[in-house]
């Protein structure tokens, strides 16, 4: 097992199976920032893994395929936004409705196009291409993991460092905090708290949409029903669990899908039950949400 | 007194009507884009689900579910408890009569009772973890009750591939003789009398809630937790118990359920009746005595997606994407009545 | 001096039928400071809003300069020049003051804050106008009469030239009143004009040049302050003579019915509260002062089992240190609680709900609620207690008055034997102080024993039998002979400027 643990390839496949969740959690991270829970990231990069697939391979074009699978992302986020902003809902509630949609709508649409399939294995998609660094990608151990992923890992790092400037150095960045923390406050001096929002939710969309695209477009290439399973939700535990901060969600989504792909990868490995291994990424969130929690509650009664 | 039950009835109808003309919408739209016939699809819709007696008892059927995972949403959702593990819940509660009725034996009305029981007091069990989680350490119950749902399901599958498996039956639990199910009300539909116990579910859940001390405080704590505690009232034992009785009911439903429709449990899927409960309370307003008719009604329309599907051209999923734009009209505040409009205090 | 801005026949009604404003009318000169006087409700906040943009009048025209200006919205009121600081702040706790100061017009190089040029203007500012805050602190981390000094700050930088305050001294201490007031006069000075609204009838005669007096949404005159005496303006504000004292017989303290021995809360660096000790009697109000955050809160919060603490106290003779609030409540103690809003009352649910919410248990069979019989209960205590209002609605829709008039009505139909009061009377208009006055008094006088919390000088010195002073977890002094101390000295003590020694 240790040698598995340590091997190239059990780096690349960790890296590999936290990208979503780490897309997720960004998501997650700027929605919250502007003070709106978007419980549908799980929905949307749903729609955004069947829009990415099937547009890819229908124009032939991961580029198109990308940018569709990220505007899927958005509208889905449109569509929170339409609802719990514009028509007053409750976010909660809405993101439970729009999760429902997603189920519903990525059948339909892949059964509409597809004939009746649940997935689209059929019709593959065009993949998002790998980027290899030459001489740093030949470094042991690290080199393949880190400097011959796929191009999506690369954007994952430009996101990070963007969300970073985004909200220490910009003005929206200053509207997105206000909106969160003190919405009165920016409608006061007269800075639209719905209008923030919306914005948020954009990027927030677009972070989904990218999520999903990865799933059928990087990882698997294709769109299968129910893909996502539960690792949108898994992004708000990791962001939630990072306390808002971009580096510190990085690090937790990142453990979360380390973990997630040891419950995979270990089935061929381990002589353990594969059911079993599977509870683990969500055995693990539980258990990292009552540490953290409890650590929390620690610190505060120490105050 | 009479003017209390009017507006809220005419505002319910109204609502309804919405719905109605929702689902109507959304179909046409199917029409249009999968080309099928529009006068058929309407027709399959919107009548089918009465055509025959077969089409009603499959409503009833329907409703059985959605009336015990929608009184547990109600309850937790009126405790301001947003707890997934209703879904969990539910499938584990079936999975548990299942393997618990056939080692009871054929016992008339015994077995299924007391599995139905066993079963409510496992996913109160389990449903206590992260409602203990909530109220004592603050974890979001949201987060953790889906982990939960998760890990119940995984653990489920892998005792169906193995220990509690049927020898002769790959991935299934033990057969279920008549005597261990719950009685049918009707042979020829095959009814069964587990809508029976959903209406009582509902009923004792309306009162409990509105007529006891407990649902007095539930309710309070729901509201406003700082006021109940300043009260006097035990917030954190409402929140806690809330979700633990929710969860119980929704094992209880699982099983209810499994013991009055099927003859072995093997879902190889979350049966998403959770979320279905969302959909109840949200239409029900979150109360108990209106959700046999809230789940009346989206039967009636799930039933009403399947025939359509028989036609061949919509695919029944079509009937998530009615019931997701239902539930945001519900909840959108313009045809809220229960919050005040335009109600600003001046200073 | 000319007239700078008008406001001629405002009407405002809502969509709901409320009247706020009926023909309402003000006028400002510049470079004065004015007070727009009233009671809750009197419409005093809406005709500003109004100014402000933040409300649009339902009829009537505003006048800068003598010319018609349409005010939309807060931001075309900024452009005009007319600022204004809520009694809320609208500061964003976790941003630098910087940035809220610049907040919704941010300096910017290129893309990216130029947060330099921010920090250096802000100082500037503060330079100017004499107001020592630090540009880079978390405005979290400010007190609360600096954090009303950043809210000034903010509309000063967007050039604000009137500048309306909503009851700015409600949250400050009378030193910080001072201050503020001194600096209003430098703004003054400096060709600004300024609105305060207030109900405070010395702060209007002290700093203000005239005062608009409204009443039930109008307008009831304009005075110059130095024509009239406070006597006049109160009865302007509320037609009949309001009573300032309240009559009570004489005190006579009976037993001990709360006792806190040796009490600490524990805070960020130093406590809280640190190791106090009282005790509260029969027959006698006591009341906490101090600025608020001294730890007469955490007093409070340990009488009602709110919080943990070490130490001792004890209730009607029984340790309630962990005991449960319902335990506390069991022994006689009833508790009026600072916010009727968050705390006093569940918004959503209707005032018969509300009323039981103390004792609800006590009145079940096989845990089913006597439901007539509570409901009876509650129609007659909300007779007894005056509340007007609709039964059946929830209690959102009631005005602040009677909603803590409901308040009051659950707590003191107890029959308490220690009643806690804190700020019974915070944002509640004239008649329903009295009344509430009036049965903490009469509660008194049957011998129960009344614990006041109240950041309301006049309050204090009419109610108290006797009073002790919290500073910086401490008790600063304890005040036997209220009829002999004055305003000034209680000041002191609340500031620590002066301690009483025999107090520890």
């Amino acid at each position: 097992m240790l040698e598995w643990i340590f091997s190239e390839n059990f780096l690349v496949n960790v890296i590999a199976y936290a990208i979503p969740i780490i897309f997720a959690a960004y998501a997650s991270l700027i929605s919250n920032k502007a003070g709106i829970s978007a419980i549908n990231i799980e929905g949307a990069m749903s729609v955004a893994a069947v829009t990415g697939a099937l547009v890819s391979h229908f124009a032939n074009n991961w580029v198109i395929g990308l940018a569709c699978a990220m505007s899927a992302g958005i509208l889905m986020m449109m569509l929170l936004a339409l609802s719990a902003l514009k028509l007053k809902a409750d976010s909660f509630l809405s993101g439970i409705a729009l999760n429902t949609f997603a189920t519903g709508a990525c059948l339909l649409i892949v059964k509409g196009v597809l004939d009746g399939r649940t997935d689209s294995s059929t019709a593959p998609s065009v993949l998002v291409p790998h980027v290899n660094i030459p001489l740093l990608s030949d470094i042991p151990v690290i080199g393949k993991a880190i400097f011959g992923q796929n191009l999506l890992f690369f954007i994952m790092l430009a996101v990070l460092a963007l969300l970073i400037v985004l909200l220490n150095c910009t003005r929206l960045g200053v509207q997105i905090k206000t909106a969160g923390y003190h919405p009165e406050a920016g409608e006061s001096v007269g800075v639209s708290v719905k209008r923030t929002r919306v914005i948020a939710l954009i990027i927030c969309g677009a972070m989904a949409g990218l999520g999903g695209a990865y799933l059928s477009m990087a990882n698997l290439g294709y769109f299968s029903a129910g893909m996502v399973s539960g690792r949108g939700f898994i992004g708000i535990a990791a962001e939630a669990m990072g306390a808002g901060m971009p580096i510190k969600t990085t690090l937790f989504a990142f453990l979360f899908g380390a973990v997630d792909y040891f419950a995979v990868g270990g089935q061929t490995v381990l002589s353990f039950p594969y059911e079993l291994l599977n509870t683990l990424p969500y055995l693990m969130t539980l258990l990292a949400l009552t540490i953290y929690a409890v650590a929390h509650k620690k610190k505060n009664v120490k105050k | 007194m009479k003017m209390k039950f009017v507006k809220p009835l005419l505002t319910l109808l109204l609502r309804l009507l919405l719905a109605v003309a929702v689902a109507a919408i959304v179909l046409a739209g199917a029409c249009i884009l999968m080309e099928g016939d529009m006068k058929e699809v309407m027709t399959a819709f919107f009548l089918g689900p009465v055509e025959d007696e077969y089409a009603i008892a499959e409503i009833l059927r329907e409703m059985v579910p959605l009336i015990f995972t929608g009184v547990a949403v109600s309850l937790m959702v009126r405790c301001g408890q947003f707890n997934m593990f209703v879904e969990g819940a539910f499938f584990g509660g079936a999975f548990l009569a299942g393997v618990l009725a056939p080692m009871l034996g054929e016992n008339f009305i015994v077995t299924p009772v007391i599995a139905i029981l066993a079963a409510a007091v496992a996913m109160g069990a389990v449903g206590y973890i992260p409602a203990k989680m909530k109220s004592s350490l603050g974890v979001n119950e949201f987060v953790s009750s889906l982990m939960l749902n998760y890990i119940v399901y995984w653990v489920v599958m892998y005792l169906i591939h193995g220990v509690a498996a049927d020898p002769d039956y790959p991935n299934a639990t033990m057969y279920l003789e008549d005597a261990m199910r719950l009685p049918l009300l009707n042979e020829d539909t095959e009814l069964s009398s587990n809508l029976l116990i959903a209406l009582v579910v509902a009923l004792l859940s309306g009162l409990f809630l509105f007529k006891t001390k407990w649902g007095y405080a539930l309710r309070m704590t729901g509201d406003n937790p700082r006021f109940a505690v300043y009260s006097g009232i035990k917030a954190e034992k409402y929140v806690t118990s809330s979700q633990v009785i929710g969860a119980s009911l929704a094992g209880m439903g699982g099983a209810s359920f499994l013991l009055g429709n099927y003859y072995r449990f093997q879902w190889a899927s979350l049966p998403n009746y959770g979320f279905d409960g969302f959909v109840i309370a949200s239409i029900a307003g979150n109360n108990p005595y209106a959700v046999p008719l809230a789940a009346l009604f989206l039967g009636y329309l799930r039933v009403g997606a399947l025939q359509v599907s028989r036609l061949g051209d919509i695919p029944n999923e079509v009937i998530y994407v009615i019931q997701a734009i239902i539930i945001i009209l519900f909840g959108a505040q313009f045809v809220l009545s229960r919050r005040k409009k335009g109600g600003r205090k001046h200073a | 001096m000319s007239e700078l801005l008008s406001m001629k026949n405002i009407t405002k009604r809502y969509g709901n039928g409320v009247l706020a404003n009926e023909d309402a009318s003000f006028s400002l000169r510049e470079g004065e400071i004015h007070a727009i006087a009233g009671e809750n409700g009197a419409g005093k906040s809406t005709l500003m809003k109004i100014l402000f943009g933040a409300e649009q009048p339902t009829e009537g025209v505003i006048e800068l300069h003598g010319k018609p200006v349409k005010i939309t919205s807060p931001k075309v009121a900024t452009s005009l020049g007319i600022g204004m600081v809520y009694q809320h702040f609208m500061l964003v706790d976790e941003l630098p003051v910087y940035l809220n100061v610049f907040l919704g017009v941010e300096k910017r190089k290129g893309l990216l804050l130029d947060k330099q040029a921010m920090i250096e203007e802000t100082r500037t500012l503060c330079e100017k106008y004499d107001m020592p805050v630090d540009p880079t602190a978390l405005c979290g981390d400010l007190p609360v009469g600096l954090r009303q000094k950043v809210e000034i700050l903010k509309v000063l930088a967007r050039g604000a030239k009137i500048i309306i305050l909503d009851e700015p001294t409600a949250v400050l201490t009378p030193q910080e009143t001072e201050q503020l007031f001194k600096q209003l006069r430098i703004l003054r000075d400096a060709q600004h004009t300024i609105v305060i609204i207030t109900h405070k009838l010395k702060e209007m005669k002290e700093l203000c040049d005239r005062i608009t007096i409204m009443r039930q949404g109008k307008t009831m005159g304009v005075v110059n302050v130095c024509d009239v005496t406070e006597q006049q303006i109160s009865e302007l504000m509320v037609g009949g003579t309001v009573r300032l004292k309240v009559d009570k017989a004489d005190v006579t303290p009976g037993e001990v019915l709360a006792e806190m021995v040796n009490v600490t809360v524990p805070g960020d660096g130093k406590p809280k509260l640190d190791s106090i000790s009282l005790t509260a009697r029969s027959g006698e109000i006591l009341c906490l002062a101090g600025v608020e955050g001294n730890g007469q809160q955490q007093a409070i919060e340990c009488l009602t089992g709110q919080i943990a603490y070490q130490g001792s106290t004890k209730v009607m003779g029984q340790e309630v240190r962990g005991k449960s609030v319902r335990k506390i409540r069991d022994l006689g103690m009833a508790h009026i609680p600072e916010d009727r809003m968050t705390m006093g009352t569940d918004q959503k649910a209707s005032l018969h709900e509300n009323l039981i919410s103390v004792d609800f248990d006590r009145n079940t069979v096989a845990g089913f609620l006597k439901d007539k019989a509570l409901k009876t209960r509650s129609e007659e205590q909300l007779t007894k207690f005056l509340v007007k209002g609709e039964r059946q609605t929830p209690i959102s829709m009631l005005s602040g008055g009677n909603m803590q008039k409901v308040v009051v009505a659950r707590e003191l139909s107890q029959n308490p034997k220690l009643v806690i009061a804190n700020q019974p009377t915070r944002g509640v208009d004239v008649g329903a102080i009295a009344f509430i006055h009036e049965k903490l008094v009469e509660l008194r006088d049957q011998g129960c024993g009344i614990v006041l919390c109240s950041a309301d000088m006049s309050e204090v010195f009419s109610l108290a039998d006797r009073i002790i002073v919290f500073h910086e977890g401490h008790i600063a002094a304890e005040i036997t002979d209220v009829a002999h101390c004055t305003e000034q000295q209680l000041g002191r003590y609340m500031l620590g400027i002066d301690r009483m020694e025999a107090a520890q």
